[in-house]
């Protein structure tokens, strides 16, 4: 869900929020708080509930609400690394090994560090034999960078050769 | 203020003599790794040279790191030479990698093919470097010969080596060879599973990524990288796969990657390939600052949505915030004038493309024109352009069959004729070509000439070529049924479909929008339409999917006049919004009505 930024809300209010919109399709703030199963409003603001298909889709007109995905069909809740918090019956339950999973850095550009990068080599690849015009792949530059590319020198690893 | 400092030590220690020189040389190595420039790295080159110290390989070695670090690889490759016999493996490997990296992936391998002349064995670093080089070729050959020396030398147990060779097989499009590597790795980090899923995802091996993607779930042993995480977008993208995108767009916004351009750009695209244009915008809207890429997409999913107005306005907007259109951008902006028919204004794009963008023309672009010219009827404009644009293979192909397909819609049987002649030399080759010869057989089928169409079926017979099935797929829950045209049998809860189908003909029988019922097409038999793969995709999706949910239906081939007609007065009778990808652009059927506007 969607919330202003200036002011930000306070986290009790941020779940008052989710609740009451699940509430309207759900048919009620208890109902609403027994169906939701995990919120977080610190990574991102939004809450996990166990729902219908069919209600899910009346969940996406609402106000506020900015996305709704399904959850459990790739990705396996119980382990995830997310910085969410389970919430049962109406309380929120901290996770306190995941609490601290900062926002991830944008990686737009190369970071000044010593390691090299390359730069966009625009690679003429031979297409996979498909027809149509949806494999018109772009090339886009970043998904080139690889974190933790080999550095072929690092000065500082190397034994030292002694004058 | 740090200069003054250091010449000041320098001429205290010069006077010291003996011991001081492993100083000066330590403060003169120091420099030179905190360098950041040409001149300021120079100058310490001069200052070590004024010294009278011995160059030590370590120094050297620093000093050609500092050279390729500013992109100056003439005087490094000078600074190595300088070293004679004392450069060792660290040379050699820096040049590798700074040539890579400036941009000449080519030198820096001719240097791997000297060092055994000199004495010099590659190390793991080596070998990584050198199969970073061979990805930015994407050249299989010399990685082939490094995947030989890797495992004769025993690195290929190397983490490092192993990734990077999956990366190096990857970008050849041998994806079957990266997974073998990849199998074999006794350990993996983040860049080898990101390694592998590019590869996947590249290769167009989409089903494959989702598949590894879900053993890395069940494994975990960390969180998935932002880089993974675009390649299992890009891949949930081709096979318009919306469930499994949304689910990774949400494992994306649980791990905080959201503001992330890769990832904007690839979520844009996925949205739109799989229909749902509201989210692709949305998503697009949300990031701060687009680059070519998202904005390309963006421009590129409102063309194959059918809207004109926005993928132009997008354009304009792009250039406004100064962020210069590439080929692919040009590509959007042709395909949304070509499905809208502003056939004038896309004339218009083209000939600006290079003359105001700087952006030359591809075989891509003019197919897309000719298309466009052929949609609309002006077939001689588009004969002409064909006719003067060099292509070979499969573009030629592809090419040929716009043209082939304009002339029979229009009945110019002439330039079907004559772009079938192209179709069936020697200039067209690929897949691409049986798609053109059954185009041209369907056509010619259309247009009352059997024997026309006969003798194009015997051609492909004579060389053994069969056409692609049609096919069309939905998406419910975590699978997806396939149905083949004609196929009852086998489809997924057939009976059921049947009848959903046969009851949807007796009310289209009587739905009288325009005075008349439902046309057949000559020459079709009225069983063969009704069986085409997208209704009994419709069919299926119809009694699966709750109430009230967008069904949306992919296709491999180009919706027949048939089924769309009856898509429309479907979508009518059952009050839902209906959504069909087919070969060239969607189709949104809602109230009775198409997007296309009925021009596809």
């Amino acid at each position: 869900m969607e919330f202003p930024e200036n002011p930000k809300p306070s986290e009790e209010e941020m779940i008052a929020a989710y609740v009451s919109t699940l509430a309207t399709v759900v048919g009620g703030e208890e109902e609403a708080k027994k169906k939701i199963y995990s919120v977080c409003t610190s990574t991102y603001t939004g809450f996990g509930a166990l729902i219908s298909e069919e209600l899910s889709y009346k969940v996406k007109g609402l106000p506020g609400v900015l996305w709704v995905l399904p959850d459990s069909y790739l990705d396996v809740p119980n382990k995830d690394y997310g910085g969410w918090d389970l919430f049962i019956d109406g309380k929120v339950i901290h996770r306190p090994q995941f609490r601290f999973n900062e926002r991830q850095q944008t990686r737009n550009r190369p970071r000044p560090r010593y390691d090299r990068r390359r730069e966009t080599m625009q690679v003429e690849r031979r297409e996979p034999m498909q027809t149509g015009q949806w494999t018109q792949e772009q090339r886009s530059p970043s998904t080139q960078q690889m974190p933790g590319e080999p550095q072929p020198v690092n000065p500082s690893g190397w034994p030292e050769q002694g004058p | 203020m740090a200069t003054r400092l250091h010449r000041r030590r320098w001429c205290s220690f010069r006077r010291d003599d003996g011991g001081g020189c492993g100083v000066i040389l330590a403060l003169l190595t120091r420099r030179l790794r905190q360098s950041r420039c040409l001149p300021s790295v120079v100058s310490t080159h001069a200052k070590i040279l004024k010294s009278g110290l011995t160059l030590y390989p370590v120094t050297s070695n620093h000093l050609i790191n500092a050279y390729l670090r500013c992109g100056a690889t003439a005087h490094a490759e000078l600074a190595f030479r300088d070293m004679g016999g004392a450069a060792n493996v660290v040379s050699w490997t820096s040049l590798i990698g700074g040539f890579s990296a400036a941009g000449r992936p080519d030198r820096a391998l001719s240097f791997l093919r000297l060092m055994p002349a000199h004495g010099v064995s590659p190390n793991s670093f080596t070998l990584a470097t050198a199969l970073t080089a061979c990805s930015a070729l994407a050249a299989l050959h010399p990685g082939r010969q490094l995947h030989a020396m890797a495992e004769l030398s025993g690195l290929i147990s190397d983490l490092v080596v192993s990734t990077a060779l999956v990366g190096m097989y990857g970008k050849a499009n041998c994806a079957g060879d990266a997974r073998r590597v990849f199998d074999k790795m006794r350990q993996r980090n983040v860049v080898s599973w990101g390694a592998m899923l590019g590869a996947y995802a590249q290769s167009a091996c989409a089903n494959q990524a989702l598949e590894l993607f879900g053993e890395f779930l069940r494994l975990l042993p960390f969180p998935p990288n932002h880089f993974m995480l675009s390649s299992v977008v890009t891949a949930c993208a081709g096979l318009g796969r919306l469930v499994s995108g949304k689910c990774t767009h949400a494992a994306v916004l649980r791990r905080g990657h959201d503001e992330n351009d890769v990832l904007g750009g690839a979520l844009v695209d996925m949205y739109a390939k799989c229909g749902c244009f509201e989210y692709s915008h949305r998503v697009f809207q949300l990031l701060l600052s687009p680059d070519v890429v998202p904005f390309s997409a963006m421009i590129a999913a409102a063309a194959k949505h059918g809207m004109a107005t926005t993928a132009l306005a997008l354009f304009d907007e792009m250039l406004e915030k100064g962020v210069k259109p590439n080929g692919v951008t040009f590509l959007g902006v042709l395909h949304a004038c070509s499905h809208a028919g502003l056939v004038d204004r896309g004339l218009q794009y083209l000939a600006s493309m290079e003359k105001t963008h700087g952006v030359a023309p591809r075989v891509a672009h003019y197919t897309c024109v000719v298309d466009m010219l052929g949609r609309a009827g002006r077939l001689d404009e588009a004969v002409a352009m064909a006719g003067g644009v060099a292509a070979e293979g499969g573009d030629a192909a592809l090419l040929w069959t716009a043209l082939a397909s304009a002339g029979t819609t229009h009945g110019r049987l002439d330039v079907a004729a004559m772009a079938g002649d192209v179709l069936g030399g020697s200039l067209c080759s690929g897949r691409d070509v049986v798609g053109g010869l059954v185009t041209m057989a369907n056509g010619y089928r259309a247009a009352g000439r059997w024997e026309l169409a006969a003798d194009v079926r015997q051609e492909m017979a004579r060389r053994g070529i069969r056409k692609d099935r049609g096919c069309s797929w939905v998406e419910v829950k975590e699978a997806v049924e396939v149905f083949y045209a004609g196929e009852v049998a086998s489809c997924c809860r057939g009976g059921e479909v049947m009848e959903v189908l046969q009851e949807l003909e007796k009310r289209m029988k009587g739905y009288d929008r325009n005075g008349r019922g439902l046309e057949m097409a000559d020459g079709e038999e009225p069983a063969a339409a009704s069986l085409h793969s997208e209704r009994l995709a419709l069919g299926f999706a119809l009694i699966s999917l709750p109430e009230g949910v967008t069904i949306r239906v992919m296709k491999n081939l180009r919706m027949c006049k048939d089924c769309h007609e009856a898509f429309k007065m479907i979508c009518a009778l059952v009050e839902r919004k209906i959504v069909v990808r087919d070969l060239n652009r969607f189709h949104h059927f809602s109230e009775g009505s198409c997007s296309c506007g009925d021009y596809w």
